[in-house]
């Protein structure tokens, strides 16, 4: 249980400002400490995660995004063979295929947006409980 | 089996199993004196030893071993008011036994006052259960040592399962009865996607009668791109870090098949079928279908209504909007024409540019499918444009085919508009004529959306301003004054903003062309008469339009030479209009009134305007077309006025207004109309200005801005013989005119009865009229 005490690493992965900023206030509102990191596009999250090797314990990543998209990111940790964080994967609610891709390529769980505070939080909370059993 | 007998027979078996055991443990032979059988649960917790039990994996069961004496249960090695066992150990040789019948090992103590224990079989593990309306069953061995209880319980809803198990085998027809009734398809398919032989008489239906073995990813889906969808999703099944109810909503949940032409919409739910072996990994999964053809179909006329009820409104609001749309499209769909055939750098950014306000203009409107292909378009050439997508041969054709399809949407709505409003939308063919609307196909999408605000909405736009009608007057008054060498004022209009029906008022227009030439032709003098007349030498024509209470009224004015009464009459005579002893009779007005006889044509009085031969009898026509009065005042060399009146009434339809002058009128005019409120007075809708001669339809003026298309109502008539002072009447159709002020100003009832009682005192009614 002492497990949880520590500082949860999240990085948030969205073209978007808004969204970005959004999910940074409903994480950071959580009774637990936790470090928020940011990334614009699937590359930027990329470069974050090879330089942070193994730092980073939630990722939320959105799946449209121009340069590299989310797909295009698991794709890429999935070559290299970099082990990926506790992927929580967002999209619109019509893309399901590609939902199930990112689901396929090792991501944990899916968020539909747009989302509540409270799902956001469950979703992270139960990340964090399944990183603490494991 | 019942549960009682089941649970005896556990009983039986394990009872067997334990004096089995006591021997072989120690040495001692227990033979049965007699068995009891109790039911009931004996609450004994002193020399008891209790293990749950799995017995097939639905069924959780409760098995004791209840020494009824000490002497017994020495042979069970329990100790005596001891508590705290931890172990399969402590509980001696006895129990280790009993644990290795029953097949489980010991997980944990479920409560340290009593020496319960919680087994774990190799399948579950059971927790802590407790029976509280458990089915029970014991019985009682009595041996040379003593008494032993066995207690056996199992939980009911477990024993439910069984129940159930047994007759899904022993009545898997009935089960396929049922399957084949409801209204559902069920089918199974493991996750290689492979179906089950098993599938539901509805499942037959959609599917075909031989599904079993088949892919279920084409026997499912139509397309190519849902087949893969849902592999993936079967795919995703056994790795999914999810489970698989979280899940589900991710697999494809509709589909369209076809079954020879007929199309039929289906709707997918996704549940798990679960392994025997491990609770947790799925099996099979099972698929339950419903067809929502109709729904679908319901809910795309209802949105199809929607929009074009919107689109109409939209349109009726901005009209003029509406026209630059349509004419913006079409110059920017030859701009997407030229990047089509020249593909340069362009023509491509203009193209793109183009389709782009096609599309944001289209969904302003709301026209859905136009927005739709500008939108394709609009990716092709965005592609294009920043370099994703390569010039060649494939991306041109994308293109010049985005292009034949916004050709082929766009002339579709422009034809659509032309059909509904007329010319008037087609910016190809702009003209004059833009106030004409075909009303009765507007009339049709209206009543389609059936949208209050949208008709009055057509009411409103239904009406011109008169002024659209007048302007062209003035062009006119010019040439005449050119041609004849006269001097004119620019014809001066006043009141031009009050609103007309163009439908009723077009011939009047017609045929006031002729009063317009009669004032610059007859009336106005040459400049040098005006001049010797010491009058100023620019004459002025003016036109005046007012509104009252009743209609509009037309002033023609003009500052001429007046009528000359004894010319007229001179006229009249010598073409044998009027007999010498009439004219003898006639006032001076009566005289003046004589220009509007037929056959007194100004055609053999006036040279100069040659090849007109019209008459005011044809404006006079007109006039009284519309219930209207024309009037004549004038004096000899100040000018003449002419004053026309046209009754509101007539703006409505003509079969109202037959007869309106009859004398069978019956109900007083200017009674009140009441619509009938949940206060006693009613709130009034408008007083009675004229009744059809059968009496069934009562034209009304409205005092309040309530429109509305059917509804109660209140007429209070005088003199009923019998029943009440007022008659409760449906309004069936209520036509009506809203004003530019927003009131709506006439409408007539088509009467017809809320009950038969009240039918029978308004006929009576009307028979006491008519005798």
């Amino acid at each position: 249980m002492s497990e949880s005490k520590r500082t949860i690493e999240v990085l948030i992965c969205d073209d978007s400002p808004i969204s970005r900023s959004l999910a940074s206030t409903v994480i950071s509102k959580l009774p637990i400490p936790v470090g928020i990191n940011t990334a614009g596009n699937g590359k930027e999250a990329y470069s974050y995660l090879i330089e942070n090797k193994g730092e980073c314990d939630i990722l939320l990543l959105d799946i449209n995004m121009p340069e590299m998209d989310g797909i295009e990111l698991l794709r890429e940790m999935k070559k290299e063979d970099t082990p990926l964080p506790y992927t929580i994967v967002m999209s619109a609610d019509n893309v399901k295929r590609t939902v199930v891709d990112a689901l396929s390529l090792g991501a944990k769980d899916f968020l539909n947006k747009p989302y509540t505070k409270t799902t956001l939080q469950e979703k992270i909370e139960s990340a964090i409980k399944s990183l603490d059993s494991a | 089996m019942s549960n009682k007998e089941h649970s005896e027979k556990v009983v039986e078996q394990f009872g067997e199993q334990f004096l089995e055991n006591v021997e072989a443990l120690t040495g001692i032979s227990l033979e049965v004196k007699e068995v009891r059988l109790e039911h009931g649960r004996p609450y004994r917790f002193n020399n008891q030893m209790s293990v749950f039990i799995d017995l097939n994996g639905s069924v959780m069961g409760f098995l004791s071993i209840i020494c009824k004496e000490d002497s017994a249960a020495s042979l069970l090695e329990i100790p005596q008011d001891e508590v705290g066992l931890e172990t399969r150990e402590e509980y001696g040789p006895f129990m280790s036994e009993l644990l290795n019948v029953v097949g489980g090992s010991l997980l944990e103590i479920v409560n340290e006052e009593y020496p319960l224990v919680t087994l774990t079989s190799p399948r579950t593990s059971f927790g802590s259960l407790d029976f509280p309306q458990s089915q029970s069953c014991s019985k009682i061995f009595t041996t040379d040592h003593g008494e032993f209880e066995l207690y056996f319980a199992t939980d009911s809803m477990s024993l439910k399962v069984v129940e159930l198990l047994e007759k899904v085998k022993s009545q898997k027809e009935a089960i396929q009865l049922i399957l084949d009734t409801i209204p559902s398809a069920l089918l199974t398919f493991d996750l290689n996607c492979t179906l089950g032989e098993q599938c539901s008489r509805r499942g037959e239906y959609f599917f075909g009668d031989d599904v079993g073995g088949k892919d279920a990813s084409e026997v499912l889906f139509n397309t190519e791109r849902d087949s893969d969808d849902f592999k993936a999703f079967m795919n995703l099944i056994p790795n999914s870090p999810l489970p698989f109810e979280e899940i589900t909503p991710l697999a494809p949940s509709r589909s369209t098949i076809y079954k020879g032409k007929e199309r039929l919409e289906l709707q997918y739910a996704y549940s798990a079928i679960y392994s025997d072996e491990e609770r947790t990994i799925v099996d099979r999964v099972m698929l339950i279908a419903d067809d929502i053809t109709d729904k679908i179909r319901l809910q795309e006329e209802a949105r199809e209504r929607e929009e074009r009820a919107e689109f109409v409104h939209k349109v009726l609001k901005n009209r003029d909007g509406y026209i630059d749309f349509l004419s913006e499209a079409l110059s920017c769909l030859k701009v997407i024409k030229k990047a089509s055939e020249s593909f340069d750098a362009e023509s491509v950014p203009a193209a793109f540019r183009a389709s782009h306000t096609i599309k944001g203009n289209s969904s302003l409107f709301g026209i859905t499918d136009l927005r739709d292909v500008a939108n394709d378009l609009e990716n092709v050439l965005t592609d294009i444009r920043d370099g994703r997508m390569q010039i060649d041969e494939v991306s041109i054709q994308k293109v010049i085919k985005g292009y034949h399809a916004l050709e082929v949407v766009l002339n579709k709505h422009i034809s659509e508009s032309e059909n509904v409003f007329g010319d008037i939308f087609d910016p190809r063919k702009l003209s004059d004529e833009r106030y004409t609307i075909h009303e009765s196909e507007l009339k049709k999408l209206i009543t389609l959306s059936d949208n209050p605000t949208l008709l009055s909405e057509l009411e409103r736009i239904r009406l011109k301003r008169i002024y659209i009608y007048l302007a062209p007057f003035s062009d006119m008054v010019r040439n005449i004054s050119l041609k004849l060498g006269k001097n004119i004022a620019p014809l001066k209009i006043e009141g031009e903003d009050s609103l007309i029906d163009p439908k009723r008022w077009k011939s009047f227009f017609a045929s006031f062309v002729h009063l317009i030439r009669n004032c610059a032709d007859h009336g106005i003098e040459f400049p040098d008469e005006r001049l010797e007349a010491k009058k100023p030498e620019t004459a002025i024509i003016s036109i005046k339009v007012e509104e009252c209470s009743t209609g509009v009224i037309i002033y023609v004015k003009d500052d001429g030479r007046g009528i000359d009464c004894d010319v007229i009459a001179k006229l009249a005579l010598s073409k044998k209009i009027v007999t010498q002893e009439e004219l003898t009779a006639m006032s001076p007005k009566e005289k003046q009134l004589l220009i509007f006889k037929p056959g007194f044509s100004t055609k053999d009085e006036i040279s100069s305007l040659s090849g007109r031969g019209v008459g005011m009898d044809a404006v006079l026509h007109e006039v009284k077309a519309l219930d209207g009065e024309i009037d004549i005042e004038s004096v000899l060399g100040q000018g003449t006025t002419f004053i026309i009146k046209i009754p509101y009434l007539n703006e409505l339809d003509d079969d109202v207004l037959e007869d309106s002058g009859d004398k069978r009128m019956f109900l007083r005019m200017n009674s009140p109309l009441y619509l009938p409120t949940s206060g006693d007075d009613g709130v009034v809708l408008g007083h009675i200005v004229n009744v059809s001669p059968d009496g069934f339809r009562i034209v009304f003026k409205s005092s309040s801005d309530i429109a509305f298309d059917e509804s109660d109502i209140i007429v209070y008539i005088e003199g009923l013989r019998q029943g009440p002072e007022y008659i409760h009447m449906r309004a069936k159709k209520m036509n009506s005119i809203l004003l530019d002020n927003g009131i709506l100003e006439c409408g007539y009832i088509i009467v017809s009865f809320r009950s038969s009682a009240d039918q029978i005192c308004y006929e009576d009614y009307l028979r006491q009229l008519h005798t």
